[in-house]
């Protein structure tokens, strides 16, 4: 076996996915090998590291669930399931009405894609981290994107996979920069990757920014409703009196139908 | 969910890990009466409500983690394996505060939530180091590592991911570990908790 295939199995083993004689046979050989022994336990450790992490991020999540609600009753205190998706309400904006807002969204005012664009700038100027490579691919993506090089800027942030530090972040400006070439398709492809990143910052804006691309292909849902309205509720999303009001406009809209 | 859960179900559901313990978590973090039960016990002795919340996140992490390293003893409902653990929980903070105790004897599910190097790794400065580890691994390997971690499909990953295949989460999750390997091999205080396996 070469290094790689040693680490493999030490990777499998450490993560309990070895079984039968392949298990035993390496476990032999740990105990043979201190040289082999000594980095097995790096690989227990990377695997403490992780459940620890996995409970942080646990930790996170449970903390931003609403507590579940108590109800009095007659019989006692009882405990309500609660729903985050209680929301009900329904949209039939026409496409005439939808198309007039989004054009007024996306086209020269506070709430347009490019103001967003130019908030991202601001937020890369914030985010060098160890990965310069990476870093400096979203600020030069980031500035041809605020002036309108857009194709430049997707030719830049393609290569950057989801092995790297700024995937998500980079996800989210390759939203931003296919938006500006009127591809909605992979424009909502790359926000709703961005929509998986952990942090809450880049989350929100990749939602926000798969929503817009929902109204640009006319293809607004009762779940993008339920999106919004979430987003413009939300304390800790940047856009959220945009979203709110966008929300009160498509609410208008509805009784124009 | 209303009434005693499916034990069984549940914790084979987390057990296998993926969207199905998401699910079931989920459910067990609305399960009926469950977190007023938590809150009156951490009420009655000496806690208010932000700890109660704070105990039962706790009780579902621990829980969360003893049923997918094989340490959960099916006895009883979930319920009262959970309750017993936010009670342990609660009881041992006091300790630490050196305020009041439990009056009441402990579950016999109690006993299984002792503290373990991962416990003390989750202590603060621990979080730190954690948090410190995972932020220069970077956001998406540090997702790509949980995933796989949670027993999550090399498909279901690539789907999360947003890759071109199982094949090609693979390959990123190997170099994400081999990532991770190299930041233990230049952390200081990781390799004194390498140290202190060996022992």
């Amino acid at each position: 076996m070469n290094t790689s295939e040693y680490s493999e199995k030490l990777m499998a083993l450490a993560n309990k996915e070895l079984f039968g004689d392949e298990k035993m046979q390496i476990e032999k050989e740990i105990k043979e090998n201190p040289a082999l022994a000594e980095e097995f336990k790096k690989h227990l450790l990377a695997q403490e590291l992780l459940e620890a992490f996995i409970s942080q991020d646990l930790k996170k999540k449970l903390n931003a669930f609403p507590l579940p609600q108590e109800k009095n009753e007659s019989s006692g205190a009882v405990i309500k399931k609660m729903n985050p998706y209680r929301y009900k309400w329904a949209i039939a904006a026409s496409v005439a009405l939808i198309l007039g807002i989004s054009s007024y969204l996306f086209v020269g005012n506070e709430f347009s894609y490019q103001n967003l664009a130019d908030n991202y700038v601001l937020q890369m100027q914030e985010v060098r981290g160890t990965n310069m490579v990476a870093d400096d691919i979203i600020e030069k993506a980031s500035s041809l994107i605020s002036n309108n090089k857009s194709e430049m800027a997707i030719t830049l942030l393609t290569p950057i996979t989801p092995d790297d530090d700024r995937f998500f972040m980079g996800q989210l400006l390759l939203g931003n920069a296919y938006y500006q070439t009127k591809n909605f398709s992979a424009a909502s492809n790359a926000f709703i990757q961005s929509s998986k990143s952990a942090d809450e910052e880049v989350k929100y804006k990749g939602q926000y920014g798969f929503l817009l691309c929902e109204l640009k292909m006319k293809s607004w849902s009762e779940e993008n409703q339920k999106l919004l309205k979430e987003l413009s509720d939300n304390e800790f999303f940047i856009n959220k009196m945009e979203a709110a009001d966008l929300l009160q406009k498509l609410k208008i809209a509805k009784y124009f139908n | 969910m209303n009434g005693s859960l499916e034990t069984v179900d549940l914790a084979a559901a987390i057990r296998s890990g993926g969207p199905k313990r998401e699910q079931a978590l989920s459910s067990l973090y609305n399960v009926t009466g469950l977190f007023f039960r938590i809150k009156q016990m951490v009420t009655n002795h000496g806690g208010n409500e932000e700890d109660a919340r704070d105990v039962f996140h706790e009780g579902i992490i621990t829980l969360d983690r003893k049923i997918r390293q094989d340490e959960y003893e099916d006895r009883g409902t979930i319920e009262s394996y959970l309750f017993g653990v936010c009670r342990f929980i609660w009881s041992n903070q006091q300790r630490k505060n050196k305020r009041v105790e439990l009056k009441e004897d402990f579950t016999p599910y109690d006993q299984s939530t002792g503290e373990n190097p991962l416990d003390t790794m989750l202590n603060n400065e621990g979080q730190n180091l954690v948090a410190n580890l995972f932020g220069q691994l970077g956001e998406s390997c540090s997702k790509i590592l949980s995933l796989w971690k949670l027993s999550y499909s090399m498909n279901e990953i690539a789907e999360e991911m947003g890759l071109p295949s199982g094949d090609n989460a693979r390959k990123h999750k190997f170099r994400c570990y081999q990532k991770l390997l190299g930041l233990i091999d230049n952390s200081p205080e990781l390799a004194l908790n390498l140290k202190n396996l060996g022992q």
